[in-house]
Parts: structure tokens; sequence; C-alpha cells
């Protein structure tokens, strides 16, 4: 145990417990002497020993009399008081005929220690006056001696004789656990701290010893450069996507009011076209429908329901239709994706952004994402469809989940899905469903298509212990340093 | 979605169901329960089902679910006794009535009542633009009334009134008027009148005083006008048949040559096997039918007819028909079904190769970051030193924070070092993320532009460094790059410069030492040197 503590010793440890041995007791100046440090290594070393109880100190304070130029004058030349009693000691005078310095300071303590009266006009010397003369008096002692009571230091103050100044002194003492272990300590050699590149080239590495470090000592914190916990949850989310057979697609921010609500037969007066729930552009305002195949097979439809067997709408406006917006909902991808020319079976899914105005707060961001995909295949029922969520559900870690029928425009049947969490219970995992004839038959597509879609945002919070979504886009650099790994 | 109150006690009056069995029930019909309490619930329905925005509704789906009534429901109307004439309009031209006796209104009916109404306006009729609800006790007027158009100085006592007033004191004045005013903008507005004249209603702003209903009364008037047909009817037979689901007798009214309200059961041809087919169920044709009448509709086999009642206004197409089938069979009670088929899964080529960028940059030891798309005017601009052109403005913005999208991601990450001022430096971040930029050749006028900014903040942040970190970036990516001296005022002037394609003279982004106006602007004292790549430009080169 000994030779452990011993071991893991700075060397300037070691010269202050050498030193202590040596001289008893002391402080910092005195240690320097013995073993060659500076005064400020000593302390730091001396508090390193005393945190494995080699060492202990001692705080003393001591007041020190520091004399003025005035005190020193006086020390010198001697009090004014006693001048005046000089003077007057043969016989009175009258004040006129005394002439020395400091007339004023002179009388007015010569007055006050009882040295001198007044007496028809004239000064003379009490007989305390004539003694005092031939005696130190308490306050020459204490300029000469620095020993003095507390009243007398006061007074010295009082006059501006001298200042008072108070001293620290930290002295070390071995305690016993240090006594016990410098007999251990070895006197010899010179022992190494960082090794260098000269040190291993030139070979001094081994004639010296290489210090052994205490690796309890605290350390400065550093922080790896990494992804944001929200992109490592989505990139998580789509490898499993992948794993699943899922291709990625992709479609722009500003979508046309075509992609994001009429290919998806959302009615032309649907409220989710309104002011509140979709951002219009100021500028540019309107785009182009270049496919104009697609657009007349959806004016159709939203018409009378073209061939696909629907009742329509009853009207449709071009005009509604070119007008550019933040897209809300990633459904507008699947449209897209749908009408690009597919070759089914095929599968696609996207996590990305989309926009809705709203009051920013904990619960509710103005951009956000969503995570959701499409199955485009011969014979696919609902049954499959709940069979993906299930698998989604799973993908998440939600073993148990129940349907309840659901509502979207663009889909029917629709789902929508509940997981049952370890802690927060039912919660609402995603909506779902089978793309209408409406959709998919102008978008050229004669397969069913299952469509899904995930609470991205939702999940995420979940999974990283996050109660304020705002934090899903935190680039507060404390959180981020902080943040595990996933 | 629409959110009702519903009275529990009103409801198992109606419906007997246990307590513990009630959420589940709803929650398999499509009503959400948002909030249960001993006698009140407050519940949501999917906008889909106008119908089931009632007690009544609500109770006619469930006592048909549950097989305590199945099939079509049967609603007699009685032969008209009263008589609207209508005269030729210019606004507002479509009118159905119905008159309703023997009502029992307990104070749980007319709260259900009175909810409906709010809520068919605010769905069918697209607040009360499409069609509007006006309900009256004609006991005071007399029939027959007359649908027409005034002028806008004809005066009555409106609803909430005890004067007389113009129309157009009551479009400034009346709570109505300021609320639906602009449904109601032009010279001539619509008005019934009663045999004498008097007018019982201002549509879709107010009823006069005249025909209010009181507490007691019996027999109710109901008009529904509006500019669709379809809206006008669908309102009013989802009111009458909630009416007559309380004891109401429904009597026809007289319109010119029509009588309304029609509640004959809509047909469709309905074939079983596309149901069956879409559902992926084996159930036979008599177990289809059943679960058809579980949802209150007919149905012929042998024909193929489906009678769909008169309340449903949400059926456009057979499918709607099929969710139906879904609902009836138990939404919890299919056998899910994986299917294996095989594909290959693959990420965007865009995006695989940003995240391979994302992965070189934390490799520099640099934090990613992540902002949103939409910024204000003022931060991507002014607060950058920079002249605000080229960028997508929103026109409905909530907050001013918010009203432009990014055409560079710079100003976010000079924005998120001003958040974290506080924080430990150096300060090395970065993102990789979607601009958006205008472009006249694309049909949305615009794209998405994805960047790489790198920003990086301590007290000795320089050109040189920022330089390495563009030509380890580039060198990584096995592209041929050079760099150019080129003033950019969010740098300092001297200090910044633009990276170049091979030999070319493409840009494909920009670097520099940040002007210190620019870090002044968002109180930031540290030095900071920044870069900003167009990977899609990169990634063009990258793929060749």
């Amino acid at each position: 145990m000994t030779k452990e503590i011993v071991k893991k010793l700075h060397p300037q440890e070691k010269k202050i417990l050498l030193a202590l041995k040596k001289i008893d007791s002391g402080n910092a100046k005195k240690i320097s002497k013995s073993s060659h440090l500076s005064e400020d290594s000593i302390h730091k070393a001396a508090h390193w020993a005393e945190l494995k109880g080699l060492v202990k100190h001692k705080k003393t304070v001591e007041k020190r009399i520091m004399l003025t130029e005035e005190g020193k004058k006086y020390l010198k030349e001697g009090l004014p008081e006693k001048k005046l009693v000089e003077k007057v000691y043969e016989k009175p005078l009258p004040l006129s005929d005394i002439k020395i310095p400091n007339m004023n300071i002179a009388l007015a303590w010569a007055k006050k220690m009882g040295w001198v009266s007044f007496h028809e006009g004239k000064i003379e010397a009490t007989p305390e006056g004539k003694k005092a003369l031939k005696e130190q008096t308490p306050i020459e002692k204490l300029m000469k001696t620095g020993s003095g009571t507390e009243h007398e230091l006061k007074d010295l103050e009082k006059r501006n004789l001298a200042k008072i100044k108070e001293i620290k002194t930290i002295t070390y003492k071995l305690t016993g656990k240090g006594e016990d272990i410098v007999p251990y300590i070895s006197k010899t050699g010179e022992e190494l701290g960082q090794l260098t590149v000269q040190d291993i080239k030139s070979g001094k590495w081994k004639k010296k010893k290489l210090r052994a470090y205490d690796v309890s000592t605290p350390v400065p914190t550093i922080y790896p450069a990494k992804l944001h916990p929200y992109t490592k949850f989505l990139n998580n989310m789509k490898k499993k996507l992948i794993t699943l057979g899922f291709q990625e697609m992709k479609g722009p921010f500003v979508e046309l009011a075509f992609w994001n609500f009429d290919a998806l037969f959302m009615p032309q007066d649907h409220p989710a076209r309104g002011i509140h729930d979709i951002y219009e552009l100021k500028n540019p305002t309107t785009g182009t429908i270049s496919n104009k195949r697609v657009m007349k097979r959806v004016e159709m439809t939203h018409k009378n329901g073209w061939i696909t067997g629907s009742k329509g709408w009853g009207n449709w406006d071009q005009k509604n239709a070119t007008g550019l917006v933040l897209r809300s909902q990633t459904t507008a991808v699947s449209a897209r994706t749908l009408a690009s020319g597919i070759k089914p079976p095929e599968k696609f899914f996207t996590i990305s952004r989309n926009f809705r105005p709203d009051v920013i707060d904990a619960k509710h961001l103005i951009e956000f994402n969503h995570c959701e995909g499409i199955v485009i295949a011969e014979r696919l029922t609902f049954r499959h469809l709940l069979g993906y969520l299930e698998k989604f559900a799973s993908m998440v870690g939600i073993e148990r989940v129940r349907f309840k029928p659901g509502y979207f425009p663009f889909t029917e049947p629709s789902v929508e899905m509940f997981g049952n969490h370890p802690k927060l219970g039912w919660i609402e995992l995603g909506g779902a469903g089978m793309f209408r004839p409406e959709v998919t038959r102008p978008l050229g597509v004669d397969y069913p298509v299952l469509a899904w879609g995930l609470g991205i945002d939702r999940l995420a919070m979940i999974s990283l212990g996050l109660d304020d979504i705002r934090k899903l886009f935190s680039s507060d650099l404390d959180f981020l340093r902080e943040s595990k790994m996933l | 979605m629409p959110t009702i109150e519903l009275d529990l006690i009103d409801l198992k009056r109606m419906l007997e169901v246990p307590d513990e069995e009630l959420e589940e029930l709803l929650f398999l019909n499509k009503v959400e329960v948002e909030e249960i309490g001993m006698t009140d619930a407050k519940v949501e329905i999917t906008p889909d089902r106008p119908d089931m925005f009632s007690v009544e509704g609500i109770v006619r789906q469930l006592k048909s679910w549950l097989l305590k009534t199945k099939g079509l429901p049967e609603y007699y109307v009685a032969k008209p006794s009263i008589e609207l004439k209508k005269s030729h309009l210019t606004v507002r031209p479509c009118i159905a009535c119905a008159y309703v006796s023997n009502l029992d209104f307990t104070d749980e009916a007319i709260k259900s009542f009175m909810q409906l109404e709010e809520q068919i306006d605010k769905t069918i009729g697209k607040n009360r633009e499409k069609s509007s609800i006006g309900v009256h006790d004609i006991s005071q007027v007399k029939p027959p009334f007359t649908y027409k158009e005034v002028s806008t100085n004809t005066k009555f006592v409106p609803l909430g009134y005890t004067k007389e007033m113009t129309i157009k004191e009551i479009l400034k004045d009346h709570p109505k008027g300021k609320e639906y005013g602009h449904l109601a903008s032009g010279e001539k507005v619509p008005i019934i009148v009663d045999k004498e004249g008097t007018i019982i209603s201002f549509p879709p702003i107010t009823n006069a005083k005249i025909t209010q209903v009181k507490p007691g009364t019996r027999e109710l008037f109901i008009d529904i006008t509006g500019t669709d047909e379809n809206s006008v009817n669908n309102s009013l037979n989802i009111l009458v048949t909630a009416l007559a689901d309380r004891g109401g007798r429904i009597e026809a009214v007289r319109i010119g040559k029509n009588i309304t309200p029609n509640l004959q059961p809509k047909v469709m041809k309905f074939d079983l096997d596309y149901a069956r087919q879409v559902l992926g169920l084996n159930e036979d044709n008599n177990k289809m039918k059943l679960l058809l009448e579980r949802m209150n509709y007919g149905f012929d086999i042998e024909n193929k007819k489906l009678f769909i009642p008169a309340y449903r206004s949400d059926i456009l197409h057979p499918i709607d028909v099929v969710e139906d089938i879904a609902i009836a069979y138990g939404y919890n009670n299919f056998v899910t079904e994986f299917p294996m088929l095989p594909f290959i899964g693959s990420r965007h080529p865009l995006e695989e190769f940003s995240d391979n960028v994302k992965l070189l940059i934390v490799g520099l030891g640099f934090q990613e970051v992540l902002n949103f798309t939409l910024i204000s005017k003022d931060r991507q601009f002014k607060k950058m030193n920079q002249t605000a052109r080229g960028f997508v403005e929103i026109k409905n913005p909530v907050s001013s924070e918010y009203d432009i999208c990014r055409t560079s991601l710079l100003p976010s990450l000079i924005g998120n070092l001003s958040a974290n001022k506080h924080r430990r430096y150096p300060q090395k971040i970065f993102e990789v993320g979607d601009a958006v930029v205008l472009d006249s050749q694309s049909e949305t006028k615009t794209r998405n532009s994805k960047k790489l900014c790198v920003v990086d903040a301590h007290s000795n942040a320089n050109l040189a460094e920022i330089i390495s970190i563009i030509n380890s970036i580039t060198s990584n990516l096995g592209i041929k790059t050079r760099v150019k001296n080129h003033d950019n005022p969010s740098f300092i002037k001297g200090r910044s410069g633009v990276v170049l394609l091979g030999n070319s003279n493409k840009e494909i982004g920009h670097f520099g030492e940040i002007n210190p106006k620019v870090l002044e602007n968002h109180d930031l004292n540290t030095p900071v040197a920044a870069l900003e790549l167009d990977l899609d430009l990169i990634f063009e080169k990258f793929k060749k």
C-alpha cells in the first residue's frame, strides 16, 4: 500500500515530503530553501499530498506594523508632544514663545496624556510630563519593537503613524501517514513526466524512470463531433424501411396545389386548403402543371368521376390547382411518384419536411417531418395494409396495436393505428389506407396502392425522451454535446 | 376534426350499453373519445360522417352495429300541407324545407339539435356558404311562404333584437351579420316571407324574431338555403332523420313542383366480390349482406343493388361502402398478413451522397445542427449584410420570424452561434440541408437546393483553416476544384472567395472570414470562418 502511494507521487510531492521530514514544519519559503521548488509549486504539490492524507496545513494570521513616513520620522526625531514637554521643562512659557514643528499635534497629544497644563496663559510641564520625558512611552515602544496592546495599536493607526497589515502564512507539516512513507521515497534519479520524441530517439528514457500517474485525477472533458440526435433517429428509421424493401422518393418543398391536393382527390373547397391550414406564396404565386394528361384526368375525376366509378365533386378549376404552396403533406410526393410511370410491384418511402401555419409551442411546429410510404402491387388487400402497420409498430418497439376506422380524403378504407407504449399507454402511431380509385386511376395506376404515414416527430420525441417538440430541432451545443449515441 | 359534446345520460336512455364497453364501441365506429366523465363526453367524429354529429346519429349507428336494429331505417314522410313559393333568385338559388311536428323537445334534445345544426353548417355548409339552416316556430305566421330577393333597405326585427332593422343595419351591427356578412354582399339579398309579407328569415344571416323557437315548441319549420343542391338536401336529410329518431313526425313541404325532404334511399350497384377483393375477405354473400345491414344499408343480393340511407352524404364510390363493410367486420378482427414480396430497398442517391458528406464533416470534428427551412427575411439577408433578392416569400406567415424560405444555410448557422454564445468554444458546427431557390424552368418555379454549410468559431478561426476544409472535402469526394478571391458583403473584404469546379468557372460554393459587422449584428465577439457548398452540383460531378 505504501509503495503504491509512493509510486504515484509526483516528483514535487516527493521533494516536499523529504523537506518536511528535515525541517519538521514550515511555510513555503522555508520548504523552498530545502527543496529548491518555487513557492507556487510547493502550494500546489502540498495540496495534492494533503488530498492523499500525507500533509496537513495550518493557516496563521500575523499582524505586522508598517510605519508610515510620519511614523518613521518621529521614531528618528522623537514624538512632537515630547518635544513640547522638553521646551517647557525648565519654566512655563507662553504659547507664542514656543517654536517647534507640528505644534498643534504636540499640544493635543501632550494635553491628552496630561503632560502639560495651562497656567496664567503659559504652558507648564506636569510632573507626569517630566517623568515621561525620561522614559520610553508605550507608543515609542510599539513603533520600535512592534509589541503593544490592541488599544495602543489603534492609537498608532489613528495618528497615521503606522498601518497594520495582516500576514497569512500557511505552514505545512507531515501527518503520521506522511511520516510513514517518507522512508520509502528514493532520493535518486530524475523521473520523466511526458515522454518526448527526444527521450525516445536518444534512448534517454532507458536511464530515467517514467513516472506513474494517478489515473483517477480529474481531466478536462472533451466532446466528439456527432450527427444530430434527430438525424440519427431518422437514419435509423430509413435503414429499417430500406431493409423492408422500400425505395426512397423525393419531392419539392414548394409544391403545386395540384399535387398537394387535387391529385389526392381533395375537393377544391376542402377545409385543409384554407388559409389557416396551408402556406400560400406571395412570390412566386403560380406554377404550371406539366403533365397535361394527368391534369385532364384529375379534372374529369373531380367533375364527374371520369371512369373511376365515382360521382366526383361536381366541379374543378385549373386556377386553384396551379397555385403554389409549401407542401403540407408528403402524400404529394407519393402522388408525384405514382404519376411518374412506375412499374409495379414497387414500394416507396419518404421522410421529409412539411409545412403548416401554426403558432410554435411545445406541441406544434410549423415545419415537421412526415414518414410515409406506398406499396403498389397486384392483389394487395386491406389485410396486407394492417400487416404492414403491425410491422412498422414493431419497428419502433411497439408490439400491441389496435386499429380504428379513420378518415383521410385520399384513402378508403382508412385506418388509424394506436400502439400500446409501456409508459404512455395507448398512443396514436399513424394513419394509413388504400388510395381511392379517384386517386390512383388518374395517375395511371391500375393496382391497389397501400399508403401509410407514421407520426415520426412524436415517435422521435418518445425515443429521445423529449417532452417539447422544439427540442427535436435543437441547436443548443450543450444539449448536442451531452446527447447520447442512439 | 369535428368535436361534439355527448350527453351520456341521454345516450344511455336511447341505447343500453355497459359503461366499460362504450368507449371501445365508439372507437370501432369512427368516434374517438377525447374526454369522458360520468355524464358527458367530448368526442371527435371523422368529418365524412356528418350524420353522426349528434347523439341521435351516433345511437343509430351503434344500435345497428350491435345488431339491435339492422338494415335500412324507414322514415315516414307525410304529404305536404305547407307550400313555399320560389321566385327567380340570382343568389343562393337552392332551397329545401321540411315541417316536423310531435316534438318533445327536452333540454338534452335541444342541446343535441343545436349542436348538430352548428356542425352541419360548418362542415356540409362550408360555414354557411354552400348551405345554411333556418329553424322556425311558425305559429305566429301564415303559410304559404315565399323565397325571394329584396333590396338591402328592407326592414324586419331580427332574432335577438326588439326593433326593426334594415338589412344594411343587420349586416353592420348584428353579430351574425358581422360573422357571415361576406355571404350577403350583393345589392339584392334572399329572404323568406309569409303569406302577408312578414319576413321570417334572412339566410344565411339570421331569422326573424317572430319565428323564434321557444321552450315548449312542438312543431318546427326548417329551411335550408344555399348555393349547392346536394349540400342543401344532405343537410335537411340529416336534421329531419335525427328529429324523427326522437319521435318527430316529418311532413314534406311543397316547393314549386318539388317536394322536400326526399328520404328515399339512394340506390347504387354494388359488387360483393369487389369488397371481398379489397378487404381480403372470404365471407359468403349472406354474411356480406349482414355486414352491410350492420351499417344501415339495404342490399338485394340477386340484383346487386345497394340501398343507401338518405342521411348518408359521403358515399361517392363503392369503395366508401367497402370501408363500411370493414367497420362492420371490425377492424381488429381482420387476420393481418405481411406480403412477402421480393423488393430491394434503397436510399435516394442524392440523400445517400449527403449522408456520406455528413460523415466526412463529422470526421473533421464538426457537430451537426438542424435548422428550419423557414426563416425571416431579416435574418436571411439584412443581418448578413446582404441585399434581399431571389427568394420564396410566404403570403400568410403566422410570424414574421418565419416569412420566407431560406436561400442558403449560412444565416441559420450564424444564428446558431448567436444562440450558443455562452457555450464553450471552439464551436465547430455544420448542416446539410435544403434551401429553396427560384427556378423558372421548374413547374413549381422553384427547386430545393441541397447545401452544406460549415462554420468554425474560435479565437483563431481564419481563412486558411476553412480552405483546408474545402480541399479536404473535395479531394475526399474525388472532385477537382480551385478557389478564387471574391468579395462578398457577409465576409471581410479581401478574405473571402468562391469555389470553382475543375477548370471551369462554375461556382459551387463560397467561403471566408465573417464580416465583423455581421458578427456584431448577431451579438457575437468571436472570429468566425465559414463555407457553404452546393451539394446538387457537386453530386452531379461526383456521379460522373
